[in-house]
């Protein structure tokens, strides 16, 4: 008899921890005071583009979402 | 996407030490960009493609708008609904801070602050160099709108403090 409650108890706090990291994960983006995330994109003309060419220069990043 | 960007940011700010950098969310073709964005609003910054991915990481799936300070710390990102993001006053203000905006003593821009710093300074001063906006700001230590001696011992201070 004792063994039912525990067994659904597991599961309750590992369906709540798997709840937790799934929120997280959903949460996790970039905001003011973290540091941008690299990437290395191509333009339009073919040419390679990384946030860090521009160090020392203020970026205006313009994403584009048809919205 | 907000057609004065080009006018009012890009153009704007494009002489002085700023970059615009437009992302398709959408994986668009080279052709779809160009006839979606490029073309209808003549823009002259660079856009790159294939950036959903990247979207992703920034947390973005529409129209969003993050500006980057000299340092690669993301000092705006955004706000509102869709269609209200782009709030051009806000986002040139902070751009012309941050335009402003320098490490004291770091007069060539290089993160460290050392004996080339004083080096720079002193060709400012003997007019062999001219500074660019951010160079004279961190040249100008004490912000009396001159680079000149007093300047170079503050330089120096920053440096021995540093040791």
């Amino acid at each position: 008899m004792r063994s039912i409650p525990s067994i659904t108890l597991v599961i309750i706090i590992t369906g709540f921890l798997l709840f937790s990291i799934a929120i997280q994960d959903i949460q996790a983006e970039v905001g003011v005071g973290d540091q941008a995330p690299e990437f290395t994109l191509t333009d339009l003309d073919g040419n390679t583009v990384s946030l860090s060419d521009f160090t020392g220069q203020v970026v205006f990043l313009n994403f584009l979402g048809y919205g | 996407m907000a057609p004065s960007i080009e006018q009012n940011v890009w153009r704007a700010y494009q002489n002085r030490e700023f970059q615009a950098i437009g992302i398709d969310l959408w994986n668009g073709s080279i052709q779809q960009v160009r006839s979606q964005y490029q073309q209808p609003y003549n823009i002259t910054y660079p856009i790159l493609i294939n950036g959903s991915l990247l979207g992703e990481t920034y947390g973005v799936s529409q129209d969003y708008y993050f500006i980057v300070d000299k340092g690669g710390i993301v000092q705006y990102r955004s706000t509102g609904g869709l269609g209200q993001r782009y709030d051009e006053d806000t986002v040139t203000d902070i751009i012309e801070g941050l335009l402003d905006d320098c490490k004291k003593a770091d007069v060539d821009l290089n993160g460290e602050i050392d004996v080339l710093d004083i080096l720079l300074a002193v060709n400012f001063i003997l007019e062999q160099t001219d500074p660019n906006s951010t160079q004279f700001c961190a040249a100008d230590f004490n912000d009396d709108g001159n680079i000149d001696i007093l300047d170079l011992l503050g330089i120096v201070g920053e440096i021995l403090e540093g040791l």
